[in-house]
Parts: structure tokens; sequence; C-alpha cells
């Protein structure tokens, strides 16, 4: 189901009414969020769910034994059962295909006759996401950080948590799973703030990232006859497309965990306003990358084994970071483009712009936007690589954008986008970045709008009324492919 | 707990009540934009018309009301054509119940209705706004009998998303709001024709439906006769039909007809001849061209524009030959009536004219600037 649909407009409304007349009784809460959460998850392919309590039910019964078991080696041993079968799980879905592919593709090069057959299986939506929250549960386990539960319920609810269970922000036990324990109180505050929530995200999703969307397929899918003008712009669009459509879910997910009396981890933070790549990386999908930095980066031995080490562990953590968004070579390029970005950035720069906070600045000044600019652009450009279907069309892409002789290098307009469409998007995108520049320190854009009543109740009309308007309701969030 | 779903109820009942007076200050017809350009001329003519044609591109394209009503002289009758692109079902009799309470159609005594059945939701008209704005409750609950009975469920839930996008506007707002800043007015050189527009001047003024002519002629290059689309002529002449209207609709039809018949209009449904057999109409007022078998005319490529539509010429003939069913259908039951009632022959009688009520012209249909301009 999607945040974006009818369906979610009525099941929303439905499960937060019954979820709060069962308000005491915490069990009854717990069962009825993990039934509400497998039917919203049931709601787009019911085959998949078997793979979610299939995944849930192994950690939880090897979290519980790893906790009983003293042997070392049979603690590693149960670990690596949680790892082999998660990832196991995830290869065969995601992965598998894309390696016999480049198999068969070697094979042809080399001359040799031989084809290994593709499984084609349908790629279960938020299978990365549900995958790494659950891994997560039992490497923690294993190092003795939190305790396994014994509540079956609680466990298989903090696995498939409905809000956040197709895209995020991935949770970690210790954050989510004592949430589940605890009983939950109705506060006024906290419903109204996700109520807001959930509107600044519907906001970046139905009106910003879709009709961005409508603009990056047009100018991706001509980008030939494009001047190079405008595939900067395609480019830039695109950037603004994932980041509306990705934050806006996180958003809406967040707002709609409020209203159960949740609070889940902030996945984006402005993430516009960087000024630097490593600003950039702890501002854009925060809780996929400080999962990464927890069970890959420090393992790896993060900054403590020399400086050359270091940057060969940022290198391989873009590297998976890259890999784990789809199965192509083009996500493993776009992950080197910013490993590189990173690495350069750590050794030519000894500026450290980002260690004053952006919320002591009331305006940004020319020298912060001309190096948010150039983050914006750099980022924006990886992105190429990141929506083009292979190597080969990002790299024509390139060509074309350098390519100023019998273009109209300048023009925006062409006959597949009207500049109407450009204009809106534009007044889009200022109506976020002014939202986000004043709320820069808070969670999301519509925490802080203006003492005023009359004020505040003008904006929600305004961001709802162009919300009535864009929300189609079929527009699927772009990380779900992921 | 209570004042939170207050505000927040509240805040959605504002939200839609605000909509909802946004939409009663447009006309019943306000997404369709030829519709708006039409109902412009038709309220800007001073003599006023007894006929109107509602239907699709069919009817706009096939329709010539001179070339009509030359063919009723004696009935003297004044048609005008409302077919406009894309209009389906549902678009088509919600269009026509609200024109017959209309105070801009007091002067109609005739409504023709295209026969056509309910279209499916396609991926490419599925929340799209000309799809859904006439989804009131009758129409979506003859759509949910509809598909039902069909045993589609894939239409049945997409009517249901397409009727809840219509009660919440979910996609108008902008075109409700843009609605009022629009130009509604029909080119001066299709005034004179009442509402027809040929598909040769069409294509005069922008390229874009020429694809389907060139395509259409690749196709049926060198030939005479468009093989394959007229139904052949059965041997025996069976009264069971191939295919007939399926009965929710022919009740929903004969209630719109009914409906008409209580406003004092008459009502009828034509069925072209290049559609299936729908023999099985008899309950309805219809003027039934058949299964296309008398009609050969209509499939000689000469008069055809593309496999779906006739071009000018072929429209001349068609309209001749709809007036001919139209006199015999009405304007023949209506001389014997006046027979038996002993009244006097004569152009219109004086009931017939005091049935006609005062025209409020340009009562709800605004843009009379647009009109003066144009």
């Amino acid at each position: 189901m999607l945040f974006n649909s009818i369906e979610y407009l009525f099941f929303l409304p439905i499960v937060f009414g019954l979820y709060w007349l069962l308000a005491g009784n915490r069990k009854g809460q717990n069962l009825l969020l993990l039934l509400a959460s497998y039917s919203f998850y049931a709601y787009w392919d019911y085959r998949f769910l078997s793979l979610i309590i299939l995944s849930s039910g192994l950690d939880f019964y090897i979290g519980k034994s790893i906790h009983k078991t003293v042997e070392i080696n049979k603690r590693k041993q149960l670990l690596t059962l949680s790892v082999v079968a998660n990832i196991g799980v995830l290869a065969i879905f995601k992965y598998f295909d894309f390696f016999i592919g480049s198999a068969n593709d070697l094979f042809h090069s080399l001359g040799v006759g031989f084809e290994l057959g593709l499984l084609e299986f349908i790629f279960p939506v938020g299978i990365s996401f549900y995958t790494f929250q659950t891994l997560s549960y039992t490497i923690d386990v294993y190092c003795g950080k939190i305790e396994p539960t014994d509540d079956v319920i609680s466990f298989f609810g903090f696995v498939s948590f409905f809000p956040q269970l197709v895209a995020g922000p991935i949770e970690r036990a210790k954050d989510l799973l004592p949430q589940f324990k605890n009983p939950r109180k109705f506060e006024y505050g906290n419903a109204v703030h996700g109520m807001r929530q959930i509107l600044w995200g519907m906001f970046k999703k139905v009106v910003l990232a879709d009709n961005a969307a409508v603009i990056v397929d047009s100018i991706f899918g001509n980008y030939e006859d494009a001047s190079p003008i405008l595939l900067l712009f395609g480019a830039s669009m695109f950037f603004i497309q994932v980041y509306g459509d990705f934050s806006g879910y996180s958003d809406i997910a967040i707002g709609t965990a409020r209203l159960f009396g949740f609070k889940l981890s902030v996945n984006f933070s402005s993430p516009f306003f960087s000024r630097s790549f490593r600003e950039f990386w702890r501002r854009w999908h925060i809780t996929l990358n400080t999962w990464f930095r927890d069970y890959v980066y420090f393992p790896l031995g993060g900054n403590r084994k020399g400086h050359t080490r270091h940057l060969i562990n940022i290198a391989v953590v873009f590297v998976i970071c890259g890999f784990w968004h789809g199965p192509a070579w083009t996500f493993i390029i776009w992950g080197i483009v910013n490993a590189a970005y990173f690495v350069i950035e750590q050794r030519v720069s000894s500026l450290k712009h980002d260690e004053v906070p952006l919320t002591e600045f009331r305006y940004p000044t020319p020298g912060m936007v001309f190096q948010m600019a150039l983050v914006f652009f750099s980022i924006a450009l990886s992105l190429v690589f990141f929506r083009s279907p292979d190597i080969a069309s990002a790299l024509n892409y390139f060509v074309e954008m350098t390519d100023f002789q019998g273009k109209n290098s300048f023009r925006i307009g062409s006959e597949w986008i009207s500049e109407l469409q450009i204009r809106e998007i534009v007044i889009y995108l200022i109506i976020v970045l002014v939202f986000e520049w004043r709320n820069k320190g808070n969670d999301f854009g519509l925490k802080r709008i203006s003492r005023f009543r009359l004020v505040r109740m003008m904006t929600y009309l305004m961001l709802t009324l162009l919300c009535v308007h864009y929300f189609y309701g079929d527009n699927a969030f772009v990380y779900f492919q992921f | 707990m209570k004042k939170f779903v207050l505000h927040t109820v509240g805040f959605a009942i504002g939200v839609l009540l605000l909509l909802h007076v946004l939409k009663l200050t447009l006309p019943y017809y306000w997404a369709n934009e030829e519709m708006c350009d039409k109902m412009e001329l038709f309220v800007s003519d001073q003599e006023g018309f007894d006929l109107v044609y509602f239907g699709p591109s069919a009817v706009k394209r096939e329709f010539i009301p001179k070339v009509f009503d030359q063919g009723l002289r004696k009935a003297q009758i004044r048609s005008f054509n409302f077919g406009t692109a894309g209009v389906y079902y549902a678009e088509q009799s919600y269009l026509i119940r609200h024109a017959i309470i209309d105070s801009a159609f007091t002067n109609v005594q005739y409504v023709l209705s295209f026969g056509q059945e309910p279209k499916e939701l396609m991926d490419v008209n599925f929340h799209k706004l000309r799809m859904k704005y006439c989804l009131d409750w009758a129409n979506y609950a003859l759509h949910l009998n509809y598909f039902w009975e069909k045993k589609d469920y894939q239409q049945l839930y997409r009517y249901t998303i397409m009727f809840i996008e219509n009660q919440l506007f979910i996609g108008e707002v902008f075109d409700m709001v843009e609605w009022h800043f629009s130009d509604f007015s029909i080119p001066i050189e299709l005034r004179e024709k009442s509402g027809y527009v040929p598909y040769e001047w069409s294509v005069a003024q922008s390229k874009k439906s020429s694809n389907q002519r060139d395509k259409f002629l690749a196709k049926h290059e060198g030939k005479t006769y468009m093989a394959g689309s007229r139904q052949k002529p059965s041997k025996k002449k069976s009264k069971k039909p191939q295919s007939g209207l399926e009965q929710i609709l022919i009740e929903d039809i004969g209630r719109l007809q009914s409906f008409a018949n209580s406003n004092g209009i008459k009502f009828a449904t034509v069925f072209k001849p290049n559609m299936i057999d729908y023999n099985n109409v008899d309950s309805l007022n219809s003027i039934y061209f058949g299964d296309g078998t008398s009609y050969q005319e209509y499939f000689e490529i000469e008069n055809r524009w593309d496999h779906k539509h006739l071009n000018e010429k072929g429209s001349i003939v068609h309209t001749k030959n709809l007036a001919k069913l139209f006199e015999q259908e009405f304007i023949g039951k209506r001389k014997k009536s006046k027979k038996n009632t002993k009244k006097k022959k004569g152009k219109k009688s004086k009931d017939d004219k005091s049935r006609k009520r005062k025209k409020k012209s340009k009562g709800k249909t605004k843009k009379s600037k647009s009109k003066k301009a144009s």
C-alpha cells in the first residue's frame, strides 16, 4: 500500500481509531500493529509476507540462542547463520540475476558458448530495509549491546512496523524494540506534530517529487536532443525528485509513527544545505549511513588503522552502499564517484565549515551558498549514473552535456517540457528550501512556522490544497525498488 | 484524543467545504473544455434549438445539424451538435441529466443520445479528470452494478477509487480555479456549423488528427470497401441478438428517458450502423440502424475518415439517414397524435409553442465576454 493512495486514507484512520480504543492494553495494541503491518504489506503482494515472517522468526530464535550460549565459537556460528540467511535471501531475490548476468556477459566476451539461467524473481518491496533492521538485532545481541526479547509479538512488530517497513528509516532494535515493550499514552502535542510531519512529507512527495519526476523522465528520455543547460537541469531535478520522494516518505513514516506514540529516527536533515560532502552524508539517509558506519566501517577499522586504510574503508563503504541500492553497475559507479568526492575532500580540504552549525546563521552567507551549490551540483551529476539504465547511457548523457555545438545551449524549455512546468517546480522547490531553512535545527520543515495562528492555518491550508491537487495515488516511491 | 480528532476532522471538513463551494461556482460541464465551447455557442444563439445530440467524437464528427434540419424541413427543427471527443457513457448520461434541468435548455424538445456502453478505465485514463468529474452517486452505482455483473473486479476497484477521488476533489483544485480564468469560445468558422466539427477542419488547424487518417489510408490503400468493419449479415434472420446491450444499461437509459419525458422532452438513443448488434433495445426510444447490413455506404473508404469515423461526405449520408429515421420515429408519431386530437396541421401547434418555456439565456453559462470577443 502506498502512503499517497486512497486506500491509505482509509487504512490509517481505521488503524489509528482501533489502536487508541485499545489504550492501556499494550499487548493488544502490539498485536493490532502487527496485523495492520502485515495487511499493509500483503496489499502489495501477500506471498512475500512469508519472507518477513521467516526472517523475523529466524532472528528471534537466533537472538535468544546467542544470548543463552556461552561458547564463543557456537555464538559465532549462530551469528553467521543469521547473516548468511538474511543476506542469502537478499542475494537470491535482489542480486542473483545480476551476478549471473554479469558472468554470462563475461563468458560471452571470452567467446565461451555457455550461459547460466536467470531466476527472474519479482523483487520483494522493502526487503533491503527490513533485512538490515532484523540483522542489526542479532549483531547487537551478539555484541552484547542489547538483551534479546522474549516478546514474540513485539519483535515481529519491530521488524514489520508498517510506517517504516518498505523504505525506512532503518531502525535499530535498541531504539524501537523498547518502545513496543513500554505502554503508550496518547499525547495531543505529539499527534499534532505527527500530522504536520505527514503533511510536510506528503507535500514533498506528491507536489515536489512527482512534478520533478515528470521533468526528469522527459529529459532523461530525450537527452540526445536536450541542450547542455537542460541536461544539467535534468540531473538537478533528479536530485530534487529523489530528495522529495525519499525524505517525504521518511517524514510520512515518522509522522505516522508519532500518531501511534512511537518515535522513529531522523532520516534526512536538510541535505541541500550541506557545505561539504562529509556534511552531506551526515544529513542524507542518515539511518542507512549510520548502519554502514556501525556494521561495516567500524569493523573494518574505521580511521584507527592509518590514513590510507581509513580512505580505503571509506571507499569500501561507499561501494557497498551503492550496491545496496540496486543490482546494477550504475549504482556501483555512483558509489565510487561519491567515494571519490569524499576521499578527495578529505585529502585536499583542511576547512571544516560544517563544524559551525547552520543554526548559527540567520541567513546563508554568499560563501556558504557557493559551497552548497558546489556540493549540490556534484551530487546531482553523480546521480546521472543512479538514474540511467546503464553506464553507456550515463556516459552519453555527460557527452551531450558538453556538446555545445548545434544546440541552443541556454534554452530551458523544449517540446517535452513547458516553461510553466519549470516555473511550478521552481516555486515548489523554493517553498521547501524556505521552510527547511527556517527549521534547519528541527526535525522537519513544518515544525516552526509562525507564532500567529492564522499564518499557520493558512500555511496548512495552502499545502493541503496543493497535496489534494497532486494526490493522484499511483506514483510509487523511488526507494521502493531498493 | 477528542480534541485531536475534532481538530483534524474539522480541518478536513473545512478544506472539503471550501473546495465544494469552489466547485459550486462552476457549471456542471466544467471539466469538458469542448463542452464549454459548445455551450457558449448554444447559449449565444438567439433563435434557440429544438434538438440536441450528445455523444462522443462519432457525434462531433458525423452529425451535421444543417443537413439534419434540411431533412426535417417540414417539421422546422433546429438541431445542435453536442458531441465532444472522448465522451463515454457516464459523462454522456451525466451531461444529459443536467442539461435537461438546465434553464438554457428550456426550448429543447428532443434529446438524442449516442448508444454506447460504459468504458473500462485503463491505466492511461485512470485518475483523469474527464473520467471522474461526472461520477456522481447515480453514475457510480450504475458502473458498480454493470461491472459486478461482468465480474470485472478491477473495474469495480478503479471506479470506486475514481468516485472517491471525485468526492474529495483530488486532482481538481487547480483546474477548478483555472476555469474562471479560461476563455471558452468556438472558432468563428465553426459557428455556422452548430457544433459540428469535421475532421477536415481539425486537420487544417493542427496536424494532430492526421496520423490516424494516414494509418487508416495506408491500411486500406487501393480498396474501396472497409472489410471486416461491418458485421456479416447472418444467413438466418434470427431475432436473438449476437450481442445485446446489458440489461442494467437498458434500465439506466430507460430511467434517463423517463426523466426527460417527465420534463417534457423526447429522448432517443441512436445506435449507429457500425456498432455491434444491439437489437434488444425495443423497450427504449431508439433510432436503430441495425447491424449495418442495410447501410453499406458507411463502409466505403471514400466515405470514411478513419476506422472509427466518417469523413464529411460520409457524415452527410449518415445525417440524412438519421433525419429519415428520426422522422419515422418522432415526426410521424407526432402527426398521428395530432390527427387523433383533430388539430390543424401547421408549422407548430400552439401547444408545442406554449410548451416552450421562456428561455433564460446566459443563465448558468457565464462567459458572455468571450462570446462577444469572438
